[in-house]
């Protein structure tokens, strides 16, 4: 078959052996681990708010943990062939994962479609698995870790095209978390990059410890978090802000609303030669004004 | 008496102000119903009027945005900022309006603050 020959050059399947490294396998259970975390405010956030972002997420969040499963379904086949098979859905769906995942995150700033993500959801499956089918099996496996500095090269330019929404949508908290966010992806790029340059690899069959192989499990598992605290963030600040617009335009409409009654019956004082009824009956809506004017600024100071 | 630029989105509003501003005998000498409405009005005045009440959200441009552009045009407008949106009493201060009045309140109060910024004269 020409996948096995072309297979030889490979870093990844040079050291197999039949069990994974004890860092690796910790590494990926706590990432699975994590990821189901995520999957799960995922869920509640979409069984709350019912928006498009949540199930790019949600989405995001079972193709993260199909990956972490297959990383590890391919970590203790002992076929290689299935390794191989196994190895590649790590790739397609850590691809795709991470596009749903930070379409959902994207979506905060601008608007995303249902079809384009689905587009290119196919785009990725198909490159990576025509690249394995022809043999060229780095580009398949390293498809990921492209599409993550570009998703790293996207998200860093949101807050120079958005930078409205930072300033007046989200809290100084949020903007701290999205550097952290950028952070830890550039670090994990650079790492990676730094670690193959220097001719490490990544696979975890070798059973000595490994330093890369440590730092990236680690990165990985920061970004995980940092991109669940950063989400809770986004959401609460957006929805903080909502709520404050309602309040804000429903306090504006109601005082135009009292400020007509009221002038209206100034203007009736003024105008006619009331009885004692008419004049009662003004002197309680005008009372009635009062008060409903000190309940707007009752509802304007709730925070 | 003074001559005044009525500047409110609301029709209601706009006509209950107006009849009471011309019972206390104030000339209305033009009204707009957006803010852009009001710049371009007060652009094409001969002669500007002694006072300007001004609404704050108002479609195609807000108070605010008139206001300065008002103000561009002639530093001396006397202008009392009128709205709902206490949030902005700051902004429309340092902008340059003389008093910010926030809605709702008794008509009382108006011809006040009116006689007060006509005093400042």
């Amino acid at each position: 078959m020409k996948i096995s020959l072309n297979r030889q050059n490979l870093l990844f399947y040079k050291k197999k052996a039949i069990y994974i490294h004890v860092t690796a396998l910790f590494g990926i259970l706590l990432l699975i681990s994590l990821r189901v975390f995520g999957l799960i405010i995922a869920l509640e956030l979409l069984h709350d708010l019912k928006e498009l972002k949540f199930k790019s997420m949600i989405f995001g969040w079972l193709f993260w943990i199909l990956s972490g499963c297959s990383a590890l379904i391919s970590g203790y086949s002992e076929n290689q062939l299935v390794s191989d098979i196994f190895l590649l859905i790590n790739g397609v769906t850590t691809s795709i994962a991470l596009l749903f995942l930070m379409m959902g995150l994207v979506s905060y700033f601008w608007e995303i479609s249902g079809k384009a993500l689905v587009i290119l959801s196919i785009i990725f499956i198909l490159v990576q698995l025509i690249a394995f089918l022809l043999g060229f099996d780095s580009i398949a496996f390293n498809l990921s870790s492209i599409i993550l500095f570009l998703i790293v090269i996207v998200y860093s330019l949101i807050p120079i095209r958005k930078i409205d929404v930072f300033k007046n949508e989200l809290s100084i908290k949020s903007y701290y978390w999205y550097l952290i966010l950028i952070s830890s992806f550039i670090s994990l790029n650079i790492s990676y990059l730094i670690f193959v340059f220097q001719g490490y690899s990544f696979d975890f069959y070798s059973d000595e410890f490994s330093v890369p192989m440590f730092i990236s499990y680690l990165l990985n598992n920061v970004i995980i978090i940092v991109i669940i605290i950063y989400s809770i963030h986004l959401e609460y600040d957006i929805s903080k802000n909502q709520k404050f617009r309602l309040k804000d335009n429903y306090s504006h409409d109601l005082g135009n609303l009292i400020q007509v009654i009221y002038s209206a019956t100034d203007l009736t004082y003024v105008n006619d030669d009331l009885n004692n009824e008419k004049a009662d009956n003004l002197d309680l809506i005008q009372k009635k004004c009062e008060e409903a004017a000190q309940l707007i600024k009752d509802i304007k100071e709730i925070q | 008496m003074a001559t005044i630029f009525l500047i409110d989105d609301d029709l209601s509003i706009m006509t209950l102000f107006d009849k009471f501003l011309t019972i206390l005998g104030h000339e209305i000498v033009a009204k707009a119903y957006d803010g852009e409405e009001a710049v371009k009005l007060f652009h094409e005045f001969q002669k500007i009027p002694d006072l300007i009440l001004m609404d704050h959200r108002m479609p195609k441009k807000d108070g605010l945005t008139a206001t300065k552009e008002i103000l561009m045009l002639n530093i001396n407008s006397k202008i009392i900022f009128i709205s709902a949106d206490y949030s902005i009493k700051d902004k429309a201060l340092a902008l340059g309006a003389k008093y910010f009045l926030e809605k709702p309140f008794k008509l009382d109060t108006l011809s006040q603050i009116i006689e007060k910024t006509i005093m400042e004269n």
